[in-house]
């Protein structure tokens, strides 16, 4: 039987771990002007509409590609708002093969709707 | 120059933050949104976004360790989570709503109020104990309301058994809620629900909750996303500095015996509260 509480446990610290190194990469970058179009003195700018709304996320595999420190920085946002998910789908798996657990099965797939209702449609149905 | 000045100014405020909040036992975000917005200058809805972004970090970081030793139940944790990330959808289209009509005044009232009633828990926090056995009920044999964990104080196995569900789903409602609104984790409340409602062992609520402060974030965090709420920088940086501080404290706080010194970090707790209230109201001092 696989230990899924190792698996959560091992999966949060990695996706913790790799935003830190993100973050940082990307500071870095930004840091060494590697930030195009935005300059360190936009980003810096606590006023500026420089924000997850105005970044055009199509933008992410290329700005990451080109190593652009502000898509390396919201690259490891992504991952962290993703480490969550990942222990719930565990969780699901858990509840249906070795708990074979209905109630809880179903409860966890509510809490997954939540999660993906909130990520996927709601930004859309809300602008 | 400017770069130099922001970049020691954010790292310090967060690592501040997430240091006292550790030693607290509250998350980095009730030091964070007050610092950043009334000393920094920090819009309240970037203070917002980057202190939940950094509430997952610090959930996720902290939880790792507990899940591992096995104290923290998944399975409680899990099912209540039905009620929280429900709750942060709501909170978090209360925030949008907020912020859209010009409103955000009433955030930093509200926020001070609920940094005024954490003291209240601050009060209340008992470090060990043996859970009082209560009598199982309907909720306990439905929703399989029971655990184990090995306590190292106690050096012994504890079983315990959880009542009420339906209590802790309306106060992990209400949790989610603020947690959407305000942009911090509501830990105090997720604890409320797991220990007061539920009557779990402390131990196990305060690892429970903080499992499940992560969901709870990432379902607000992606709408906040959409929003525009989050400055890439600002949240990164702020995560990787309450991190920092939450890692420090957490290396302190074994050694840190005196009560005096919690009193002093309630202390500001309680000033940053009425600070923030007074700021809504447009006073500032």
């Amino acid at each position: 039987m696989v230990d899924t509480q190792k698996i959560i446990g091992l999966g949060l610290r990695t996706g913790v771990i790799i935003t830190a190194a993100l973050v940082i990469l990307g500071v870095g970058l930004i840091l060494t002007n590697h930030s195009s179009p935005y300059t360190l003195k936009e980003l810096i700018n606590v006023s500026s509409n420089i924000n997850t709304g105005t970044i055009p996320l199509h933008n992410l595999l290329s700005g990451i590609i080109h190593l652009n420190g502000v898509y390396i920085i919201l690259l490891g946002l992504i991952i962290l708002i993703a480490t969550p998910i990942f222990y719930v789908v565990v969780g699901v798996l858990r509840f249906s093969k070795e708990e074979k657990d209905p109630l809880y099965i179903v409860l966890t797939i509510i809490v997954l709707f939540n999660l993906f209702f909130a990520i996927f449609a709601l930004g859309y149905l809300i602008k | 120059m400017i770069e130099i000045i922001y970049f020691t100014l954010i790292l310090i405020a967060s690592i501040m933050s997430g240091f006292l909040g550790s030693l607290v036992g509250l998350g980095g975000a009730s030091f964070l949104v007050p610092i950043y917005t009334l000393y920094l200058g920090v819009p309240i809805r970037y203070a917002a976004g980057a202190s939940l972004i950094s509430t997952i970090a610090t959930s996720s970081g902290s939880a790792s360790a507990y899940v591992r030793d096995k104290i923290t139940n998944i399975r409680i944790g899990i099912g209540l989570e039905t009620a929280t990330t429900g709750g942060a959808i709501i909170g978090t289209l209360a925030a949008a709503w907020v912020y859209s009509h010009h409103l955000a005044k009433l955030i930093y009232i509200i926020f001070g109020i609920v940094l005024l009633s954490q003291v209240y828990f601050q009060y209340q926090k008992r470090e060990y104990e043996e859970p009082v056995g209560s009598k199982p009920d309907l909720t306990t044999r439905i929703f399989k309301l029971y655990g184990e964990y090995y306590d190292q104080r106690l050096k012994k196995n504890v079983k315990y058994i959880g009542v009420k569900w339906w209590l802790a789903e309306i106060i992990m409602f209400l949790a989610g809620l603020i947690s959407g609104l305000l942009g911090i984790g509501s830990g105090a409340l997720k604890v409320l629900g797991l220990d007061w409602a539920m009557n779990l062992p402390m131990k196990v609520s305060t690892t429970t909750s903080n499992f499940m402060i992560g969901v709870t974030a990432a379902t607000s965090s992606s709408i906040y996303w959409f929003l525009g709420y989050i400055q890439p920088l600002l949240a990164g940086l702020t995560a990787v500095g309450i991190l920092l501080g939450a890692f420090m404290g957490s290396k302190v706080l074994p050694g840190l015996k005196s009560k005096t010194i919690r009193y002093i970090f309630i202390l500001i707790l309680i000033f940053l509260g009425i600070e923030m209230i007074l700021k809504g109201f447009g006073i500032s001092i």
